[in-house]
């Protein structure tokens, strides 16, 4: 049982019981426990959680870059009827670039130093030509990514394409990876906190920005942040991670306006602007463990309402209104809830 | 700033490091020195040859008439005559340099290569055998000193098989006519056949100890690079654009993975030079390395001082070079402004 | 000083001692390092005494050699250039006296060497690099351009023509090292400097009124030592490694004195009929410089995993 979605369409990605586990010196680190979502065409799905909750690791999972040494890995991730865990890398290789692509957080990092910002556009243009078997020249080729950089709204773009990315501005170098999404046209990009790093302004231009191409190209977004307020402006659904585990899924006008999980609940209240007029900013208490969390309900440790029951297993997922949420006080009967935390986060 | 400018500024960096090294040897032989016409004229120096010694670098002036003519001396590379060898000490300098830059050069060559395929090999292995192996390699070839190598392959290769153990070609053959002063390169200009293939094989050993000695320094910084590098967004960008693995090892890593080789050359550069002390001793390779030793043994200071300027003068230049082409491959320096 | 902090020095001593006898590449070379350091010692004061308190019967130059198998000075002309045996482990040399016995008595010189070089390189490196990188500007650019003067010579290089200026004996080895092992301790002070001065801690110190001098000498001396620890401790081999190639050219102490590298230039003329002449004290050369790399590793690892 997935999430609200209608049957008939087969979504673009599909994670089913996804764990993955990083091996360390003392054993192995849980980043990822027993996850499932998908994400259908045209479709931008919002992972949020704080560091450390496996929104990462589920985007380096989808895209086949986690470091097999490093990982383990069970589960199924289908993108596009790919198995994208036990397929040849020659296939993979395949679909990254035209089918799926992926913009990283610190747009300092994610170009080449040393390759002009054309190039390194041009380069995505050839991979998805040799794909189609179209021929291209070389001028023609850089005509068209020039074209994407208009496209993204990057003034003077045929000056910027002949720059290296350090002399640009951290708006643009992701303005640029942006374009180099449109030059591929994938069908599902992963932005792993493309926004992060950029100031405000910038922010709502790129989100802006990206919020267009979505609406344009009908590629599928899985949309990655910790940031509640950002996944609410752009995203048409919502998951929730903490502790590698979901812990509430559901349309964004759903997770926003009647949060379920009480740690849904604590992001909401520690947005800035939703509280401004009501006083006092609440942060979540406490800091996130490891301890027992394969045996307790993740969040049990932090939770103002958490009770013994929260220490009994580990909830499971189950459907509340057009939410999915992992939650004790959902799990039993409705009239056995003692507090209902969505109306203290909805006042 | 462009590269003109950073080749300018670093170019008047590097006239200054020279002229303040050549002062540094002045210090050392006029001033530190316990008697400076004992030190210049050797310690079996008759009182004759001393008053000469005394005349010849003014040594009974102040210092600063003195450092006067030591810097003319120096930048018109007038030396002065070797004592032992009885020769103008650039014409030895001429003389013997080239032979040692050819094996230098060659050995550095080497070095780089393996020091760089070795590196990269042990990154992509990173903690398995194939890099336990590298790093046991070169912490052995770190750490065993420059003669035991020669003296190593000395053993195995020239006495136990076919390689010439020692000189830089069979002594029965005519040196060729000094055209560019590289002996392999005169043989061939001149088309001495002969000669050019008895200079390769006496080459040989003595460029494979000199590399041997010195690839370790290109290894770590080149496993511990590559190693950063591939954990770069960079780097996943281009594999998740489609290019493949191998355009994205090769071509985006390993590109960015070289920048921080090219500092090191200079630093190989004189690892080697100074390798080569030893290395032509025992090769009886007679170059440079040979004319230090010579002059240490016989007391001959003019050609040993004379010799580490020019040694410290090239290690200056070639420094500069490797700063220029870090500039041409890496336009963050090239073009310098935002952030790095 | 309280005795909590003595007590929790001394603790984190043992500790670190403990996990370097974990690894077997860092126990190989805390083994080699203790063996070479802890002979060198014994060897040594029996040397001196030897040398300075001749008081015969009891006190004669025949004590140095107590410890050893054989005179290392002694030259016995019915064994010339025989090979190792159990007789003679390292075999002879062309007059006959035992190398092994000779390798055994020349330690305590380069352990000497070792610990002085290193100990003036930390200390002129610190005094140079740690204001360069705490007051920058003026300080920086003065003190790091005298320094790089220094780097500009092929180390080697400048050690020779120091040791032909000055005269050859050990003690003028010895400076020789010092003046081109300094500057390489000046950079890394300078960068550690640099590194610790964006620690919050200093700017804790600098509001709580503490003066420079204070700052940098308790402070970020104590922070830049773990670094500094690794380096000298795989630096204690290199200093061995570059003064065993100055014996060789002979720089080092004169004949008949044994010493490990002019062991293996004399060796040279005998390479095709006794190897061992040459190979054996080179091995022991190579085995020391390996047994404090390895160390310095084991000890890097370690404290960097404490930061």
């Amino acid at each position: 049982m997935l999430t609200n979605q209608k049957l008939t369409i087969e979504p673009t990605l599909r994670v089913n019981n996804l764990s993955v586990e990083y091996r360390s010196k003392g054993g192995t680190v849980p980043a990822l426990r027993n996850l499932s979502l998908s994400i259908s065409e045209g479709e931008i799905l919002g992972v949020v959680g704080e560091s450390g909750s496996g929104k990462t690791t589920l985007a380096l999972g989808v895209t086949n870059l986690l470091r097999k040494k490093e990982t383990k890995l069970s589960g199924e991730i289908e993108f596009l009827g790919t198995d994208m865990i036990r397929a040849k890398l020659s296939e993979i290789n395949r679909l990254r670039g035209t089918e799926i692509f992926m913009i990283f957080q610190d747009p300092f990092l994610s170009l080449n130093p040393l390759m002009r910002v054309k190039d390194q556009i041009v380069e995505a243009i050839k991979v998805r030509n040799r794909r189609s078997s179209r021929n291209y020249t070389r001028s023609e080729a850089e005509k068209e990514a020039v074209e994407y950089l208009e496209d993204v709204r990057i003034g003077d773009a045929s000056e910027v394409a002949r720059r290296y990315p350090h002399q640009l501005s951290g708006g643009q170098n992701q303005r640029i990876m942006l374009a180099m999404a449109l030059a591929e046209k994938p069908k599902l990009l992963i932005a792993d906190e493309p926004t992060t790093a950029l100031d405000v302004t910038t922010q709502a231009q790129v989100l802006g920005l990206l919020k267009e191409i979505v609406d344009r190209t009908k590629m599928s977004v899985m949309f990655i942040t910790h940031d509640l307020a950002v996944a609410g402006s752009i995203c048409d659904r919502i998951a929730v991670l903490y502790g590698g585990m979901l812990q509430e899924i559901g349309p964004t006008s759903s997770v926003l306006g009647h949060p379920k999980h009480p740690y849904t609940v604590g992001l909401i209240q520690s947005i800035p602007s939703k509280t401004k007029n009501q006083g006092e900013l609440e942060a979540i208490q406490g800091y996130f463990t490891l301890e027992g969390i394969d045996r307790i309900c993740a969040f049990a440790p932090r939770c103002p309402y958490a009770r013994p029951a929260c220490r009994a297993g580990v909830p499971s997922l189950i459907r509340v209104d057009e939410s999915e949420v992992r939650c004790i006080n959902y799990s039993q009967m409705y009239d056995k809830v003692d507090i209902d935390p969505s109306e203290k986060g909805a006042s | 700033m462009g590269l003109l400018g950073y080749t300018v500024r670093r170019a008047f960096n590097s006239v200054l490091l020279i002229v303040g090294t050549v002062i540094l040897t002045f210090v050392l032989t006029h001033i530190v020195a316990p008697n400076p016409a004992h030190v210049w004229a050797g310690p079996h120096a008759s009182a004759t040859v001393i008053q000469g010694v005394i005349k010849r670098y003014h040594l009974d002036a102040p210092w600063y008439v003195q450092l006067y003519y030591y810097l003319i001396d120096t930048f018109t590379l007038d030396f002065g005559v070797s004592p032992y060898f009885g020769q103008p000490v650039s014409t030895l300098i001429e003389t013997f340099y080239p032979r040692t830059l050819e094996l230098d050069f060659l050995a550095m060559s080497l070095t780089i290569v393996i020091g760089v395929f070795t590196g990269a090999f042990a990154a992509a292995h990173q903690d398995r055998i194939g890099d336990h192996a590298v790093r046991g390699f070169y912490l052995l070839t770190w750490s065993i000193p420059p003669f035991l190598v020669a003296i190593i392959l000395q053993y195995f290769l020239a006495y136990k098989w076919i390689l010439p153990p020692g000189q830089m070609a069979d002594p029965a053959l005519a040196l060729p006519k000094p055209i560019t002063g590289l002996i392999t390169v005169d043989a061939l200009i001149e088309g001495n056949w002969v000669f050019f293939y008895s200079s390769l094989v006496h080459l040989i050993l003595p460029v494979i100890a000199l590399a041997l000695i010195s690839f370790g320094i290109i290894t770590r910084i080149m496993r511990s690079s590559m190693l950063d590098v591939l954990k770069t967004d960079y780097v996943r960008t281009a594999i998740m654009k489609g290019v493949g693995n191998r355009r994205a090892v090769y071509l985006h890593a390993l590109k960015n993975s070289l920048i921080p080789v090219i500092t090191v050359i200079a630093l190989t550069f004189a690892y080697t030079i100074a390798g080569s002390v030893v290395i032509e001793d025992i090769f009886s390779y007679t170059g440079m390395g040979y004319l230090i030793t010579q002059s240490l043994e016989n007391f001959d200071y003019p050609t040993l001082i004379a010799s580490t300027i020019v040694i410290t003068i090239s290690v200056v230049v070639i420094n500069l070079v490797a700063d220029i082409l870090y500039a041409i491959v890496d336009p963050r320096v090239r073009l310098g402004g935002g952030q790095s | 000083m309280t005795a909590v902090t003595t007590y929790s020095r001394k603790r984190r001593f043992a500790r670190t001692l403990r996990r370097l006898t974990r690894k077997i590449p860092s126990l190989i070379g805390l083994v080699i390092a203790v063996l070479f350091y802890g002979w060198s010692l014994v060897e040594g004061i029996l040397q001196l005494i030897a040398k300075y308190f001749f008081y015969p019967p009891y006190v004669t130059p025949k004590l140095a050699w107590a410890l050893l198998p054989y005179d290392p000075f002694e030259p016995s002309f019915q064994s010339t250039l025989s090979p190792p045996s159990f007789i003679h482990l390292m075999g002879t040399d062309e007059l006959g006296r035992d190398i092994f016995s000779r390798v055994l008595y020349a330690a305590p010189t380069d352990a000497a060497i070792s610990i002085v070089v290193v100990l003036f390189g930390v200390l002129i490196g610190g005094l140079l690099g740690l204001p360069a990188g705490y007051f920058g500007k003026g300080v920086e650019e003065v003190n790091m351009r005298f320094t790089d003067l220094f780097l500009a010579f092929p180390a080697l290089i400048l050690a020779l023509v120091i040791e032909a200026t000055l005269g050859r004996a050990v003690i003028f080895a010895i400076v020789a090292l010092i003046v081109v092992w300094w500057p390489s301790y000046a950079r890394l002070f300078r960068g550690e400097m640099l590194r610790i001065k964006n620690q919050k801690f200093i700017d804790a110190a600098l509001l709580s009124g503490l003066s420079d001098t204070a700052i940098i000498s308790r402070h970020a001396l104590r922070a830049s030592l773990n670094t500094i620890l690794s380096y000298a401790t795989i630096d204690l081999g290199n200093v061995i490694l570059v003064y065993s190639i100055l014996s060789f050219l002979g720089l080092g102490a004169p004949p008949p004195y044994p010493e490990w590298g002019s062991m293996v230039s004399s060796g040279l003329g005998y390479l095709q009929e006794a190897w061992w002449y040459s190979f054996l004290p080179g091995a022991v050369i190579t085995g020391v410089v390996i047994g404090f790399a390895l160390l310095g590793d084991g000890i890097r690892d370690i404290l960097a995993g404490e930061q």
